[in-house]
């Protein structure tokens, strides 16, 4: 009872208060609690905070200990110290890369070369052996040898790697920032290494000649729910159509809670063909003292030095194509989403340390309403939803040209899923394309000479048929428009969720 | 005509060039036979298909107790840019990542009572049983991940005796075992009387109703379920039934390449994520391996795999999920078996229907 109490004091759930005692029986180093607390690093610095004005944990520079009191806590949340367990020839990947030797003797002096981290960028590296660990990893996945590779973003060098095994068909690399644009170009001029440099902010549409082009791609995106979205999706969308393609990409919970880890699987399933095949333990490790966000900006007696050890750790995740994989439209991304930083950041508790308040909750999108409420709100459509439309004096409804995009984006944009999509033009005019869903399907058929379009649009499931229709309108971009909204399948589905309430 | 198009006109739709891309791949890295599946990373059946004709159309011959690719299979692997790819798996910790060392004082009496359980296996209950230190390689990430202390654990199936060796390790407050199999219920329930574990077990068909009183219990639920469509939603849901209402609860379970396709791994995961509200933590690489089983078939027709492997070679993915702040444990349900263990062209058995 005392513990709960003590858990609603602390604005954190009993889960987070358990992680934070667990790391503190296995640690005494402050930055090594960070990096296995599995908590959002804000809420960490705010629950040590609270525990040493209860007397739970004594600070002494940047060493923490449990007090007695401390030690009577962990017992009643049945917290105890693990054994290590983390296997100590692969360092916790599952993977060697013994056969990488020397590639990695001439990797880590580049490294170690490299333009320090920049945070305007929101950068940071990881140690040579995390990269050749992730190496390994992927290698063993057959994404490596013989395939054509993009990577969004480097500030680890890990296009460098690659190309130093000589074993990728090719590699493009689009990054930001110009300083380490110049040195991987050089280091790949002087070493003759297969790899092509684009600077470019991945916030804007990417040069069309890597869309659908590649068999693999690998990101460190942003850990802001649109931020990981946009860099993950901008991957997608590079790759080839079809199954076996594979993307690669690395997600802490040092910046990022669980609940963030649900929606970004959730969407990434719901919209595209993929499935995630590997999500792997916190094996990557960034380099000592270029963590992200290194410099500490509040004075914590805690975290005044950085750490003398990596201590930042992110986990990895695979996913793979299916076969019915349709690369994404491209986008930019709205200038009103925040893609760098929101209450979970690193940043966040520098203002937790100058405020001494509790963070405010994370502000959830609209559009990522909690699964129950989508649910309910489900239940009123029945089994789908059907919108009918009539688009009158359409002035872009010529050519069909365009409209397999404009088809994708607003399947896209209505969270639904393409499984394909056909567009067959007639003579001597019109045309009519036919989209299957996972969410059901959309048809469409254009009488160019009578500017008039028919629209069905029939989903079932949390997609808005209503979004696609209109993104649609903007398409066609009609003068006068009809809408007719049947609900599908509401009788039988309300009897079956009576008799499940009875 | 390329030689895809002349392979892929002999296979049924639902085999994809990934599917051929990745036993060509197999063929090249590895020289054991029965490894080519777990390299594969393929549903079992589709592959023996694709073994079958690659053999059938001349891509593949066998001679000197070797098989090899044909200068044809060669132009094949070529064209799907297949190519050998050396095993990267740590051979210390199989791939899991860890490492088990803390726990060997129980290991040596886990594997005693393994050893001594009863056997000959029922077909009907989709048995089999891991290899001891693939089970303590999961015990280790367990204890790493903070799942086993101080919790309240419930096991959906027991074959592997995973309860006893997490009653043996005295860190979980309970274990309960909820087992179709009376034998292996009466033979867990001995186990624990004899060294004083706190176990508890209980004979239950997970196609019927749960035991009110378990309902929301647990903090922790381990599975293996089969691997149809509907079998490992059974097995998963029922243990999401048994959690407690809150965050930072986690299931376990195993799933496999071997007998589901990605496609298959891709619907779980959705109905999964949309109907409950978790996150999946891990999914580890295939480091839990099936010690030969009773009725384990070698494949005649294949002279590469005329015999057995007399070593294990299937192999599961780990699966951790965990429960966010807003869950609620799921309904519980009842079903039939037949949609439980209905026809799936995936199964491991579907290899032999010719």
């Amino acid at each position: 009872m005392a513990m709960t109490v003590l858990s609603r004091e602390l604005c954190a759930g009993s889960d987070d208060l358990a992680r934070v005692m667990r790391a503190l029986l296995e640690h005494t180093d402050a930055w090594q609690v960070a990096g296995r607390a599995n908590v959002p690093f804000a809420d960490l610095v705010n629950i040590l905070q609270q525990l040493r004005e209860r007397g739970i944990v004594e600070f002494c520079g940047s060493q923490l200990t449990l007090t007695p009191l401390g030690a009577e806590w962990a017992r009643a949340l049945h917290v105890a110290a693990a054994e290590p367990v983390t296997c100590q020839a692969c360092a916790g990947s599952g993977f060697e890369f013994e056969p990488f030797a020397r590639a990695y003797a001439e990797f880590v002096p580049l490294l170690a070369q490299r333009p320090p981290a920049e945070s305007t960028y929101d950068q940071g590296a990881l140690t040579a052996e995390s990269v050749f660990r992730r190496l390994a990893f992927m290698y063993a996945q057959g994404d490596i040898a013989a395939k054509s590779i993009l990577l969004l973003g480097d500030d680890d060098l890990l296009s460098v790697a690659l190309a130093l095994t000589g074993l990728p068909r090719e590699i493009v690399v689009v990054e930001i920032d110009p300083r380490l644009c110049q040195f991987i170009q050089r280091i790949a001029e002087s070493r003759q290494l297969n790899v092509r440099v684009i600077q470019h902010d991945a916030r804007e549409k990417l040069p069309s000649d890597l869309r659908a082009h590649f068999d693999t791609f690998i990101t460190d995106p942003s850990e802001t729910i649109q931020g990981l979205l946009l860099f993950v999706e901008k991957g997608l969308a590079m790759l080839q159509p079809g199954g076996a393609h594979a993307g690669y990409f690395g997600v802490t919970l040092i910046e990022a809670s669980l609940h963030k880890w649900n929606l970004w699987e959730r969407h990434l399933l719901q919209n595209h063909a993929l499935v995630f095949t590997h999500i792997s333990e916190p094996f990557s490790l960034y380099a000592k003292g270029d963590e992200v966000g290194g410099a500490v900006k509040v004075d914590f007696e805690l975290l005044r030095e950085p750490s003398a050890v990596p201590w930042y750790r992110a986990s990895f995740f695979r996913l793979e194509t299916l076969s019915e994989f349709v690369p994404p439209v491209d986008y930019d991304s709205n200038p009103r989403d925040e893609l760098y930083q929101d209450a979970e950041s690193l940043e966040e508790a520098w203002l937790v340390l100058a405020n001494g308040a509790a963070q405010s909750p994370i502000p959830i999108p609209q559009e990522f309403l909690n699964a129950s409420a989508q649910r309910a709100a489900q239940a009123q459509y029945g089994l789908g939803r059907h919108v009918i439309a009539e688009f009158w004096d359409c002035e872009n409804v010529q050519s069909e040209t365009g409209l397999a995009d404009a088809i994708q984006a607003a399947v896209r944009g209505a969270r639904a899923t393409l499984l394909d999509l056909n567009v067959r033009r007639f003579y001597p005019q019109g045309y009519s394309a036919i989209a299957l869903l996972a969410e059901s399907h959309l048809s469409l058929h254009a009488w160019p000479e009578l500017g008039y379009v028919a629209l069905d649009v029939f989903t079932c499931g949390e997609a808005d048929p209503q979004k696609i229709v209109q993104a649609l309108e903007t398409h066609f971009k009609p003068r006068d428009v009809e809408y007719l909204k049947i609900p599908r399948g509401r009788a039988r589905a309300r009897a079956a969720e009576l008799e499940m309430q009875n | 005509m390329s030689e895809y198009q002349n392979l892929k006109s002999k296979l049924p739709d639902h085999i994809t060039q990934g599917d051929v891309k990745k036993i060509l791949a197999a063929i090249l890295s590895e020289n054991a036979p029965w490894d080519w599946f777990t390299r594969a990373r393929i549903p079992f059946p589709f592959a023996v298909r694709i073994l079958r004709e690659l053999q059938d159309a001349g891509y593949l011959a066998f001679a000197n107790a070797k098989t090899q690719l044909t200068p044809r299979g060669q132009t094949l692997a070529a064209e799907l840019h297949a190519t050998a790819e050396p095993n990267m798996t740590c051979p210390r910790c199989a791939g899991s990542g860890a490492d088990w060392g803390a726990l060997q004082n129980i290991f040596e009496r886990y594997v005693e009572i393994y050893n001594a359980r009863p056997r000959n296996e029922n077909p009907e209950f989709d048995q089999g049983a891991m290899t001891p230190e693939s089970l303590f390689r999961r015990l280790a990430l367990m204890i790493h991940l903070g799942d086993l202390q101080g919790a309240r654990v419930v096991n959906l199936g027991d074959d592997d005796l995973a309860s006893v060796a997490i009653g043996l390790t005295g860190l979980a407050q309970s274990v309960t075992v909820l087992e179709i199999d009376e034998r292996i219920a009466a033979y867990i329930q001995a186990v624990a009387q004899k060294y004083n574990l706190p176990l508890t077990v209980r004979h239950q068909d997970l196609t019927q109703p749960l035991p009110s009183n378990l309902l929301g219990a647990f903090d922790t639920f381990v599975c293996d379920p089969p691997e149809t469509e509907q079998g490992l939603l059974l097995f998963v849901e029922k243990g999401l039934a048994l959690l407690r209402a809150g965050d930072a609860h986690a299931g376990y379970f195993g799933a496999t390449v071997m007998e589901a396709s990605l496609a298959k791994w891709a619907r779980w995961q959705k109905q999964l994520l949309n109907k409950h509200e978790i996150a999946f933590t891990h999914i580890l690489p295939p480091f839990t391996e099936y010690a030969p089983w009773p009725d384990e078939k070698p494949l005649p027709d294949i002279p590469a795999l005329a015999t057995l492997a007399g070593r294990p070679w299937y192999r599961f993915a780990f699966y951790r999920l965990e429960t966010l702040p807003a869950f609620q444990p799921a309904a519980d349900f009842e079903t039939e078996l037949s949609q439980v263990f209905y026809f799936d062209y995936e199964g491991y058995y579907e290899a032999w229907k010719v």
